[in-house]
């Protein structure tokens, strides 16, 4: 989360996108310009810096961006907003207070086929603690099905939040978090990868003890339920993602990023 | 109750479970407290000696200091004054060890700090806090986090904490 932000300056609307796809060979190379979807180009995204959802503290340097999630292989779908891009993590991780009701995803199951649940920490000692979901994830005008999502503070899970072995602070609320959910296209295609698939006290991935969940313990994950940054589950345009922006006049603006990740 | 650190010897919980009776057993060092387990002593028991720090260094009469490795993959290593005090710790690894169990009563002033970023808009950042006795730097990302904390009143005399922390 929020690893990375020092890299962009503190502008109140900058318009900077994304390229999904940009390891050099493979991929188109165009010109990102505007918001949205620059240029109409399926593998480019806009991203913003702005002052995140309605809240008392505005975000400082934060780059946002816009997902929409799906059931997957349905057309139920749903668009959120001021989602924040992090380079410094791996998953999506929606908060379940801005998930729509209906949208009803369905819960992925640890190996005992009680529910899996997530614990992600950041540097502050904050965490995110939720269940893992199942979503086609839509980014510009790509598609990644069946992506293990996070569902922050699942109202389902979250009374455990107090008594989780997830050390840290836990954060539930747009206001909180400064977002509606966090993007994660790190340098890993999982958050946690193959010593999650094995060790069970791994810190990153718990299940119920009990169907009533009244307690969790830490538990193995494979890596097909691990929490995935979506661009490598991409058809194509897979192998890297470029974060981009235009020269700021007057402001010490960053160019170019570049955010390699399994360039062959 | 913590899985994360279960690995450490029976003998070590039962030590810190006597000190933090309200920690949900983890069985951390705590900064400004006795060290987590047993000083190394010649008594040492085999199940000890994988965890214990490597030979001290060279400010070996001044501090000792003992290392483990979590199940998790997270390192930990805590640095004891020859009164058995912890006056510093560092760590590395895939997850971020419990903070509000290691901090001891230093973790108010990282919770207060840390709280006063967010209220900035600074949320999630990495964390370099010196104030109210506590030296303490958080930083990294998923997958390899990194930091140290120490109290400077505590740093045993004639050593420099930048040689103990390199």
């Amino acid at each position: 989360m929020y690893f990375n932000r020092f890299l962009y300056p503190a502008l109140a609307s900058a318009l900077v996108a994304v390229l999904l796809s940009a390891c050099g060979g493979g991929g188109s190379t165009p010109t990102a310009t505007g918001s949205g979807n620059p240029g109409g180009l399926s593998n480019v995204l806009g991203v913003t810096v702005d002052a995140g959802p309605a809240g008392p503290v505005a975000s400082v340097n934060v780059l946002y961006t816009t997902v929409k999630i799906c059931k997957p292989g349905d057309t139920q779908c749903q668009t959120i907003d001021h989602v924040m891009v992090d380079t410094g993590s791996s998953g999506l991780r929606v908060l379940a207070s801005v998930l729509a009701p209906g949208l009803n995803l369905s819960r992925l199951t640890g190996s005992s086929g009680l529910p899996l649940l997530n614990c992600a920490q950041y540097v502050d000692n904050s965490i995110n603690w939720g269940s893992v979901a199942s979503a086609d994830v839509v980014l510009a005008g790509k598609t990644a099905a069946n992506v293990p999502i996070q569902i922050i503070g699942d109202p389902l899970y979250n009374q455990l939040a107090s008594a989780t072995q997830c050390a840290g602070s836990s954060v539930t609320t747009a206001q909180d978090l400064g977002a509606n959910g966090i993007l994660g296209i790190g340098l890993f295609p999982q958050d946690c990868g193959s010593d999650c698939s094995v060790t069970r006290k791994n810190g990153f991935y718990y299940t119920c003890t009990d169907t009533n969940c009244t307690a969790v313990v830490g538990t193995t994950a494979s890596l097909d339920r691990q929490l995935k940054n979506p661009v490598a589950l991409f058809s194509s345009d897979n192998n890297g993602v470029l974060l981009s922006s235009q020269k700021y006049s007057g402001q010490m603006g960053v160019e170019r990023t570049t955010v390699p990740r399994q360039c062959r | 109750m913590t899985p994360t650190y279960s690995r450490l010897p029976a003998l070590r919980r039962s030590l810190i479970g006597a000190l933090l009776a309200t920690s949900a057993g983890a069985a951390l060092a705590v900064l400004g407290q006795g060290p987590g387990g047993d000083l190394p002593t010649s008594s040492v028991t085999p199940a000890l000696v994988h965890r214990l720090a490597a030979a001290p260094l060279a400010q070996a009469q001044a501090y000792t200091t003992q290392a483990f490795t979590y199940e998790n993959g997270t390192r930990v290593v805590e640095y004891i004054s020859s009164t058995g005090q912890v006056f510093a710790l560092s760590w590395r690894g895939p997850v971020l060890p419990d903070l509000s169990v290691m901090l001891g009563d230093y973790f108010k002033t990282f919770q207060t700090q840390t709280q006063q970023m967010r209220l900035q808009g600074r949320r999630g950042s990495a964390v370099n806090i010196e104030r109210d006795g506590l030296v303490i730097s958080s930083h990294g990302r998923m997958r390899n986090f990194s930091g140290f904390a120490y109290a400077p009143a505590l740093i045993p005399p004639g050593v420099n904490i930048k040689d103990v922390l390199q």
